[in-house]
């Protein structure tokens, strides 16, 4: 009977598996755990809430049919009507720990309908230092039933992609219906 | 010298009956083999022994019975043709139909070869088909303009259809959900074709829908299954031009 030998190629497999198997044993050990599912902090319009590295308030909200707001390039004053609702939520934001800003907004009103903000809104990704406030007005158009009361999230989709995600829901509890608006530009300072 | 008998389909055989010990002819010499032409298929016999053991096999038939199954299911349901449109309702003009992310109502269309020249430039277009419209979004959020749901018969655009605002003539990302957005379709089109739209005076023009459903792979909900729904005879109105001119 031949006596089966193990080669110096054959053992050399074998070490390297076993040296996989071991390193890939160590990563898994080690790896550390991310939640992938996002986070939902929640507020009210008023209150100080703190998501994905930006510190958010929410103020008044006035819901409308005419608007006028700045163009931010030319500087002309641009009239806008609507045979829905101009939803204006003006919002102020300031960094956590590094400059920050909230890079997506929705309005979901009572029956869980989300809207976008308008195309109007522009994009005015500006951020804020910690300990400096920035505000600005977000609009929005939707229908006149969702424009008495929703909630503003603040999503981290855009810039923003860390892990783990915070998605932060801000109860609007009332909105004040007024004829015609002048929306802010995006200024320094708490709204 | 004799030679011991040879029984018939056996080998050489002893005189005693037995079989015979050593050699008991002379083997001939075996013949030279024949050189095969070039290209001549030397696993031919092997080809045909496995085709005839899998022709036998019964996991065969049951594979072959279900490309069958499947053929004739296919052929039932309809095949992989497109819908035509001769099947479709026509639906009058300025008729809100719904698509899935939005409801369409066409008004009118008309071709334009002054309207931003310059992104005409850029999407290799020499004129633009031009669409009024009423889009009202719906549940369960806000969308986006999806490219395929108001084509036009036979017409191949050089680049995706736009949306605009009539008024400012600003391009439109989003349409919301119970909000009424009138918009103008801008369509690219090449020389030849927007002289061929010129002719016309009746636009056909074919609504497809979409389906709110998760996609198996990112597992993400959204617009998807677009399904042709209704064919609309548009007629050409150019009074949707005026307002979207550039002044020069």
């Amino acid at each position: 009977m031949r006596r089966r030998r193990w080669t110096p190629g054959a053992i050399g497999v074998g070490v390297a598996l076993l040296g996989v198997v071991v390193l890939a044993g160590l990563q898994e050990a080690n790896r550390e755990v991310v939640p992938t599912v996002a986070t939902t902090i929640r507020g009210t319009a008023g209150e100080e809430v703190t998501a994905a590295g930006t510190v958010v308030e929410v103020g008044d909200a006035w819901s409308t049919t005419v608007i006028e707001q700045t163009d931010d390039i030319t500087d002309e004053v641009e009239r806008a009507e609507t045979s829905s609702r101009w939803l204006v939520v003006r919002v102020s934001w300031s960094g956590e720990r590094e400059p920050s800003a909230v890079p997506d907004y929705t309005w979901r009103d009572a029956a869980g309908v989300e809207y976008s903000p308008s195309d109007r809104y522009g994009f005015r990704y500006q951020a804020a230092q910690p300990g400096e406030w920035w505000h600005e007005d977000v609009l929005f158009e939707v229908p006149v039933a969702a424009a008495t009361a929703g909630t503003l999230r603040l999503l981290p989709e855009g810039t923003n992609l860390d892990l783990p995600m915070e998605i932060g829901e801000i109860t609007v509890p009332e909105v004040v219906a007024v004829d015609e608006l002048t929306l802010l530009e995006t200024e320094p300072g708490r709204g | 010298m004799s030679h011991p008998p040879l029984a018939p389909g056996r080998g050489p055989v002893a005189p005693d009956g037995g079989p015979a010990r050593g050699p008991a002819t002379v083997a001939a010499p075996a013949p030279a083999p024949v050189p095969r032409p070039p290209g001549d298929d030397e696993f031919g016999p092997d080809v045909a022994k496995l085709l005839l053991r899998a022709a036998r096999s019964w996991w065969t038939w049951v594979v072959a019975a279900l490309l069958v199954v499947v053929a004739v299911g296919t052929w039932i349901a309809g095949g992989f043709e497109e819908v035509p449109e001769e099947g479709l309702p026509q639906v009058p003009v300025d008729a809100r139909i719904a698509l899935g992310p939005y409801d369409v109502a066409l008004q009118g269309w008309s071709v334009s070869r002054d309207y931003d020249r310059d992104t005409l430039e850029v999407v290799d277009g020499d004129a633009w088909l031009i669409v009024a419209a009423d889009l009202t979004g719906a549940p369960p959020r806000s969308s986006f303009y999806e490219s395929g749901s108001v084509t036009v018969s036979s017409l191949e655009t050089t680049a995706f259809p736009k949306i605009v605002d009539p008024v400012s003539g600003d391009y439109l990302s989003y349409i919301h959900p119970g909000v009424t957005t009138p918009v103008l379709i801008l369509f690219p089109v090449t020389r030849a074709d927007g002289e061929t739209l010129d002719a016309l005076t009746t636009l056909p023009v074919l609504l497809t829908s979409y389906t709110f459903t998760t996609h198996s792979l990112s597992g993400e909900e959204m617009w998807l299954r677009p399904q042709p729904r209704a064919t609309v005879q548009l007629p050409r109105d150019d009074s949707v031009v005026p307002a979207v001119e550039e002044e020069e």
